[in-house]
C-alpha cells in the first residue's frame, strides 16, 4: 500500500461534489425529487404501482385538522412523522397507551396528548421540514420487526437501504438500531450500519455511528456479518420498481420488514448519503460509472444485473468449489410436517450427533399428533443398557409402524444424556435456501437449550464454519 | 486598469471607508467560504453567518484613528460571539424539556441571549471606557439572528454536531477577517478592484469541482487504504 494507491483509490469513492453535481443535478428532476420529498406523495405513486407501504391511518395537514382529530380515535400503536422531514427528524413511534390516555415510546418513556398535541403543532409549523416551512403530518401503521432481526436491534426496526441508478440496485446496507442511538436507524446518533452482499442478501462488514468498524452487534457476541435478509430479491425488485414509478434516476429506497407483511418502502431519498460505503468497504464511484448508459428493458434484468455486477464477494470462492452452503453453528430451520404444517426454530448444528432431532412440541405442530402422544405414554424407555435398547427397538419396530404409519423407524440412540429408544418420522427441512428430506428423532428437549439439533446425516449438504456463531 | 484605483477617491466620498474596503472584499470573503466547503469539507451554517461573523470581527477591530487593530478585533469578536453561543446554548436547553410552541421557545432564548449581551456590554464599557463602544445596533441585530440560526440547529441536530459547526463557523468567520484585515490585501483590493472580477472564474472552478474534499479524503481513509483495484 503506497500513496500512490491511496490517491488511486480516490476514484473507486463518491464524495459528496460528485454526487450532487453529477448524479443528484444530473439524473434527478425536480418533479421526481418533489415526489421523493414529500411522503404522502411517495405513498400515493407506490400504492399506484402495487408497492407495498406501511398502511396509511391519517393525514393533519393544518392546525384546524389538528385540533379536529380525535387523539382517542388512534390505535394503541402508530408511527407519526413530518411529510418532508429529513434524516429523522421529528418521527414520534408509540408502541402502546396506558389507562391515563399517555402513548408510550420503545424506550418506556411516555408522551401525554397535551405533549404529543404540541409536538404536532411544531412539526405543523415547519420545525422538521427541508426550508422549516410549514409542513403536515402523517400517521400511518407501525411495522412490526422480523423475528431475524430481533436481537440484532435494539427497538426500533432495522432500515435497509438499496441504492439504485438507472433501473440497476448499486450498492445496499441495512441500518440497526442501538441503545446509543435510541433505537432510531440513524448513523449519526450511533446506530450500526452493515453492508448487504448484493447477490447472496447476506451482511458483509459494518460500521458503528461515525467511529469505525465492528464485528459484533454492541454489547453481544452476535456477529453483524452473515445476517440473511429475508425477502432479498424481492426487495430488490421493489427498489428498481419504485424507481420506475417515480422516476427519480439515483435515489435511495428505504425498506422495513414487517413479520407479517414482508418488505414495506417507507421513504425514497433523492439525495442519498455517503457513509452506506464505509458499510460495504468499498466505494460507490466506480459502481455508478459501471452501470451508467447500460440499456434496462425490465425490473428483472435490471436486478440480475446489480447481482451479477455488485455482489457475490463473499464466502463464494469455497461455495462455488464444493457447490455446498456455508452454514454457521446456529441456523434458523423450518421444518415441514404433514399437511403442508410448517414452523421455524434456531436450530443448533450439532455434528458430534448422529442425526436430527426435534423437540415434542415442534412434532405436534409439524401435525404428528399421535407419536407425541405416544412418546409422553412413556413406552419409549430410558437409561437402558445397550443390549436392552436394542432388543426393545427392534421390537418396537416391528410393531409400532402398523400402527402409526407416520413412523418411520424405532432407533436405539446413545447420546451425552445416556442411551435411549426414540420414534422417528421422516420430514422436510430447509436450511437458507436448501430444502431436503431427512429423518428426525422426536422426544422431550423442554429441558434443554436448544429445541431441535440437525446432525450429521442431515448436513451433506453443507459446509459448516463453526466460528460463524449466527 | 490600475486608472479607476478606489484609494484615490477615497478621500473624496463620504462613504466610511471601512464600509468601502469590506464592500470590495465581499466576494474575497465569499469565495474563501465557498473554497472551504467545496474543496476543503468545513462545515458551517450557511454562507450568511460566516459574513456577519466576519463583519462583526471587523467592526470591532476599527479603533479611533481609523486603523485596524487585529488583536482588538479578535478579541472582542471571539467574546461577544461565545457569549451568544453559550447563552443560546444554556437558554436552549433550559426551554428544550417545555411544552411550548417552537417560535414561543426561540424568542425566549433570543430574550436571554439579548440580557446577556446588555449585561455584559455595560460591564465591559465600566471597565473599558470606548474601546467597545464600535458595537452598532447593526451588529447586534446580525448577532442574534446568528443566535436564531443557532438554536435552530440544536433543535433539529445533535448538540455535538450543532457545536462542531459552530466551531467550524466562528473558525472561518476568524479566518476571513484576517485575510480582509490585512493591509497588503486592502491595498490591493482598493488599488487593483477590478480583480473582483476573478471571482466569476474562480468560483465557476470550485463550482464544477467533482473530487473528494479534503475531509472526505479523511472520512473514507478505510476506503483509500485499500489495494489499488483495477
Amino acid at each position: 500500500m503506497s500513496y500512490l494507491d491511496y490517491w488511486k483509490n480516490r476514484k473507486q469513492v463518491l464524495g459528496i461534489n460528485e454526487r450532487n453535481l453529477s448524479y443528484i443535478s444530473e439524473y434527478n428532476t425536480n418533479k421526481a425529487k418533489k415526489i421523493a420529498d414529500d411522503k404522502v406523495l411517495t405513498k400515493t405513486v407506490l400504492n399506484k404501482a402495487e408497492i407495498p407501504t406501511p398502511k396509511l391511518i391519517t393525514i393533519i395537514h393544518n392546525q384546524k385538522e389538528l385540533r379536529e382529530l380525535d387523539f382517542s380515535s388512534l390505535p394503541n400503536s402508530f408511527v407519526l412523522k413530518p411529510v418532508t422531514g429529513l434524516e429523522g427528524g421529528g418521527i414520534e413511534i408509540f408502541y402502546n397507551r396506558d389507562k391515563q390516555n399517555n402513548w408510550i415510546r420503545g424506550d418506556k418513556s411516555k408522551v401525554s396528548p397535551d405533549e404529543l398535541y404540541h409536538h404536532c403543532i411544531d412539526i405543523l409549523n415547519g420545525r422538521f421540514s427541508i426550508h422549516q416551512d410549514p409542513d403536515s403530518i402523517l400517521i400511518e401503521e407501525r411495522v412490526k420487526i422480523h423475528h431475524e432481526f430481533k436481537y440484532y436491534s435494539y427497538k426500533g426496526t432495522p432500515d435497509i437501504r438499496v441504492i439504485v441508478f438507472n433501473n440497476i440496485p448499486i450498492m445496499s446496507y441495512i441500518r440497526l438500531a442501538t441503545k446509543e442511538s435510541a433505537g432510531k436507524a440513524n448513523l449519526a446518533m450511533g446506530a450500526v450500519g452493515v453492508g448487504i452482499d448484493l447477490a447472496k442478501g447476506r451482511t458483509t462488514t459494518a460500521i458503528h455511528g461515525k467511529s469505525g468498524y465492528i464485528e459484533y452487534v454492541p454489547g453481544t457476541k452476535l456477529r453483524l456479518s452473515g445476517l440473511r435478509i429475508p425477502y432479498w430479491s424481492k426487495m430488490l425488485q421493489y427498489a428498481v420498481e419504485a424507481q420506475k414509478a417515480t422516476n427519480l434516476k439515483f435515489a435511495a429506497v428505504d425498506f422495513l420488514l414487517d413479520r407479517d407483511l414482508g418488505p414495506l418502502i417507507v421513504e425514497l431519498n433523492a439525495r442519498p448519503g455517503l457513509s452506506i460505503q464505509l458499510a460495504n468497504d468499498d466505494g460507490l464511484r466506480w459502481r455508478l460509472k459501471k452501470a451508467t448508459g447500460l440499456k434496462v428493458k425490465d425490473v428483472e434484468k435490471g436486478v440480475r444485473l446489480g447481482k451479477d455486477m455488485f455482489g457475490g464477494e463473499i464466502e463464494e470462492g469455497i461455495e462455488s468449489i464444493a457447490g455446498k452452503d456455508l452454514i454457521g453453528i446456529y441456523e434458523t430451520v423450518t421444518f415441514y410436517g404433514k399437511d403442508e404444517k410448517s414452523t421455524a426454530t434456531i436450530a443448533k448444528v450439532d455434528t458430534g450427533a448422529d442425526s436430527t432431532s426435534i423437540d415434542k412440541e415442534i412434532a405436534r405442530k409439524l401435525g404428528f399428533k399421535d407419536i407425541v402422544d405416544l412418546v409422553e405414554s412413556g413406552i419409549l424407555p430410558e437409561g437402558v443398557t445397550r443390549e436392552e435398547g436394542i432388543r426393545i427397538s427392534e421390537k418396537l419396530m416391528k410393531e409400532l409402524p402398523q400402527k402409526y404409519p407416520d413412523i418411520h423407524t424405532v432407533d436405539f440412540i446413545k447420546s451425552s444424556h445416556g442411551n435411549s429408544v426414540r420414534v422417528t418420522v421422516k420430514l422436510n427441512i430447509k436450511i437458507q435456501d436448501t430444502t431436503f428430506e431427512t429423518k428426525a428423532s422426536i422426544f422431550d428437549r423442554s429441558k434443554l437449550t436448544y429445541n431441535a439439533i440437525i446432525g450429521r446425516k442431515s448436513l451433506t449438504k453443507f459446509l459448516i464454519d463453526p466460528s460463524k456463531i449466527r | 486598469m490600475p486608472g479607476i484605483a478606489l484609494s484615490q477617491f477615497e478621500n473624496n466620498l463620504s462613504l466610511d471607508p471601512n464600509t468601502l474596503i469590506f464592500l470590495v472584499t465581499l466576494p474575497l470573503v465569499i469565495t474563501i467560504i465557498s473554497f472551504a466547503k467545496y474543496i476543503m469539507g468545513v462545515k458551517s451554517f450557511g454562507i450568511y453567518v460566516p459574513v456577519i461573523l466576519t463583519f462583526m470581527f471587523y467592526q470591532f477591530s476599527r479603533i479611533d484613528s481609523g486603523n485596524v487593530s487585529v488583536w482588538q478585533g479578535l478579541k472582542y469578536g471571539l467574546f461577544i460571539t461565545l457569549i451568544v453561543f453559550i447563552s443560546s446554548y444554556i437558554s436552549y436547553k433550559l426551554v428544550q424539556p417545555l411544552t411550548l410552541h417552537y417560535y414561543s421557545k426561540l424568542a425566549i432564548v433570543t430574550t436571554n441571549v439579548t440580557i446577556s449581551l446588555l449585561v455584559v456590554l455595560f460591564i465591559l464599557d465600566l471597565i473599558d471606557r470606548g474601546g467597545i463602544l464600535r458595537v452598532d445596533i447593526f451588529s447586534l441585530i446580525l448577532l442574534a439572528s446568528i443566535s436564531e440560526r443557532f438554536t435552530n440547529l440544536l433543535a433539529s441536530k445533535q448538540t455535538s454536531t450543532a457545536l462542531m459547526l459552530s466551531l467550524q463557523t466562528i473558525l472561518l468567520g476568524m479566518i476571513c477577517f484576517l485575510v480582509i484585515s490585512s493591509q497588503t490585501v486592502q491595498n490591493t483590493f482598493l488599488n487593483y478592484p477590478w480583480i473582483i472580477l476573478l471571482s466569476f472564474p474562480v468560483n465557476y472552478f470550485i463550482g464544477r469541482f467533482t473530487g473528494l474534499r479534503l475531509s472526505e479524503l479523511y472520512r473514507f481513509r478505510e476506503l483509500l487504504q485499500k489495494d489499488s483495484e483495477s
